[in-house]
């Protein structure tokens, strides 16, 4: 039925290596809140978190990177009490020093969230990371804070959680790519 | 192998052993090694027509212990009852993922079961999510139709770069995601999908259509469907994932009606940067902790929909200007925000709006922009019967004149105050209703100030098609209305067009499509 289709010759090996599949693959990285820092601003508090990208990407296709954390949002006034929190990430584009933070925000990186205690927020940062990977050098980090503007709660990390950093990527090359 | 042949046990027995000595037979070595797994199993290349059935084997099972590939030009076609079980290894130690096992479809796979008798899937030792690789249809593949199929514990069931069918399968406990059409239109129908890791279908490019197809419990977004990519979605349900649905298509349509339901997710339905080729339509969008829709650089038409039980019905942020119509959006802390430059059109005429507000804990619509939201003829009602003043429910700058009010009660009605202020309008293109259309559509702009504007409607060639408006307007909200003609007043082709606005030294341009 099959096996007598099989060429043990190394020019069929190469070839079935080649057209396999396509299968993502992931890793994972834990980030104990002891590793986030914290920034105070007029919006309340600002975490700046940075981690090394893993080492066994180098030549890999990355698929998607998935960042979650777990926030607070309590309000502090009657008005905002009644407006809708949210939570942006944003990747920094210079490296966090003092308290000032320069970030980007033409990401999707906005995530409204609910009010109350231990929400977990996950967000797809797949397109930063890319940017990391094409220029190393830019990889400052991400800061999760309050966005500046609306008279809402500010959100807070919650204490003793792990933020997660997911990456799922494809060792396959050929098909085509993904586009995203 | 009860039911081989002693010609047949011998083959296998010489074309699984493992060569020794030099290649191929020989004197000293014979055939080489016997290894009993590989000959009471599959793997390798199938490179001719070939159907598996269950009286193929005294139990109707196959085990896969390695890589399995069907070559380019040839068939593998599955009968009813057939079972497969894959082993949790790899045993061949070929293909990308050298430690699980692939089965790589270059030619073409038709597994078709039956209800009463399904193809089935799964791993020889129930693990995990990720037993095995998955099915992987290549870009030079003939393609796959999985009929009555269960597919379970793998990394990703089945990912595709060419047109496959998948109807009336079972496919549970992936781990990266159920279906993955990386390319080529794929028909995905009838379905259900449990426990998929990252995403229960993902459409990276082309297309597919969802037909009444269940996904429940993605820990990423139950459909997402990417930039290059549309979807036709009818009568499916996306339950109690991160997200229900995703969408972030620039250039491709996403169409979701009749009836589908986005429930127990942590945001429904989340539409990124699409620009005026979203529909959702005639769905229920209950129950998701966070938000119900989320537009976010998005326009896109949200009509007739039932919005309710969310912290958030609608939350347009980024820009994004969805229309807003015909919906009842009930039980949400805030019905509609806008934050963030978003300015969602929730009507400006009796023929617009038509949204029905009721028991927001907070606002029907808060507004946290600086421009004026349209939300005329809207229904606003109030928690419990009681009429709230426009205040209560409103924040923000929403111009709600010519309120029509739903007849659930006398004492519901809300008794709104008229325009108080003078609007902010922003420049620009405000809404395209219907959009798709047929056989016409209305234009809504805004100038800031008065003066000279400019609408032109260009095909997808870039050629000019018709010219709407050339002259100087008033400060305020405008509309036109396109026909659907060109020039010489003939009908247009059904497809893309464009619609360009210029004024006050800039230029806004939206995506319509004619549907004939």
């Amino acid at each position: 039925m099959r096996r007598h289709m099989i060429s043990l010759t190394l020019a069929a090996w190469v070839v079935l290596a080649l057209a396999a599949g396509a299968f993502a693959r992931s890793l994972t990285i834990d980030i104990s809140m002891q590793a986030v820092t914290t920034h105070e601003g007029a919006r309340g508090d600002s975490y700046v978190v940075t981690f090394d990208l893993p080492a066994d990407l180098v030549g890999k296709r990355l698929d998607t990177v998935l960042f979650d954390f777990v926030v607070d949002a309590t309000p502090t006034s009657e008005a905002e009490a009644e407006g809708s929190p949210f939570v942006g990430v944003y990747p920094l584009t210079t490296a966090a020093t003092g308290s000032s933070l320069q970030y980007k925000t033409d990401v999707p990186s906005v995530r409204p969230i609910v009010m109350g205690q231990g929400q977990k927020v996950q967000l797809d940062v797949t397109d930063v990371v890319k940017g990391w990977i094409a220029n190393p050098s830019s990889n400052h980090g991400l800061v999760i804070g309050t966005p500046a503007g609306l008279d809402v709660a500010a959100v807070t990390l919650k204490s003793g959680t792990t933020l997660h950093v997911m990456f799922y990527y494809r060792n396959r090359t050929g098909g085509r790519l993904s586009t995203k | 192998m009860p039911d081989l042949t002693p010609a047949q046990v011998k083959e296998r027995l010489i074309e699984s052993a493992v060569d020794l000595g030099e290649a191929g037979p020989d004197t000293l070595y014979g055939y080489g090694r016997v290894d009993a797994y590989r000959a009471l199993t599959e793997w390798g290349t199938i490179s001719g027509n070939v159907t598996w059935s269950p009286s193929d084997t005294h139990d109707g099972t196959r085990y896969i212990s390695g890589d399995l590939t069907i070559a380019s030009g040839a068939t593998l076609t599955i009968m009813p009852g057939t079972i497969i079980k894959i082993a949790n290894d790899d045993d061949l130690r070929t293909g990308s993922d050298t430690l699980r096992v692939e089965i790589n479809v270059q030619g073409t796979l038709i597994a078709e079961g039956t209800s009463a008798n399904p193809v089935v899937f799964e791993s020889w030792h129930p693990q995990g999510t990720d037993d095995w690789a998955g099915i992987y249809l290549d870009d030079q593949s003939g393609g796959g139709t999985f009929d009555h199929c269960s597919i379970s514990r793998a990394e990703t069931a089945i990912e595709t770069y060419v047109p496959v069918t998948i109807s009336d399968c079972v496919i549970d406990s992936c781990s990266f995601a159920g279906v993955d059409v990386q390319d080529g239109l794929a028909m995905i129908e009838r379905n259900t999908l449990t426990g998929p890791g990252v995403y229960g279908i993902r459409v990276v490019a082309d297309s597919v259509v969802v037909r009444d197809t269940s996904v429940n419990g993605a820990s990423g977004t139950a459909l997402q469907v990417e930039t290059d990519a549309g979807a036709l979605v009818r009568g499916s349900q996306f339950l109690n994932s991160d997200k229900g649905t995703y969408h972030s298509g620039h250039f491709h349509h996403v169409d979701i009606d009749s009836s589908c339901v986005f429930s127990g997710n942590t945001i429904g339905v989340h539409l990124y940067q699409t620009v005026g080729a979203a529909n959702l339509r005639n769905s229920t969008i209950s129950n998701n902790t966070n938000t119900g829709v989320v537009c976010d650089e998005a326009s896109g038409l949200i009509e007739n929909n039932l919005i309710e039980s969310s912290s958030t019905g609608i939350n347009c942020g980024n820009e994004a200007t969805p229309t807003i119509e015909g919906n009842t959006i009930k039980l949400n802390a805030n019905g509609v925000i806008a934050a963030f430059d978003a300015n969602p059109f929730l009507g400006l005429s009796p023929e617009s709006g038509n949204n029905t507000f009721a028991l927001s804990s907070s606002y029907h619509v808060r507004n946290y922009t600086s421009t004026t939201i349209y939300a005329e003829n809207n229904c606003w009602n109030v928690n419990t019967g009681t009429c709230a003043p426009k205040a209560a429910k409103i924040a923000g700058d929403v111009d709600v004149d010519y309120p029509q009010c739903c007849t659930v009660s006398s004492s519901m009605l809300v008794q709104l105050d008229p325009k108080e202020t003078p609007k902010k309008v922003a420049t620009g293109i405000k809404s395209i209703v219907p959009n798709p259309f047929n056989p016409q559509t209305t234009i809504y702009y805004g100038l800031a100030s008065s003066g000279a504007v400019e609408i032109r409607v260009f095909d997808v060639g870039g050629r000019l098609v018709r010219e709407l408006v050339n002259g100087v307007k008033n400060a305020g909200v405008h509309q036109v209305v396109w026909d659907g003609t060109d020039r010489r007043g003939s009908p247009t082709a059904s497809g893309i067009y464009f619609v360009r606005m210029v004024a006050g030294g800039k230029s806004f341009t939206r995506k319509m499509v004619l549907l004939k």
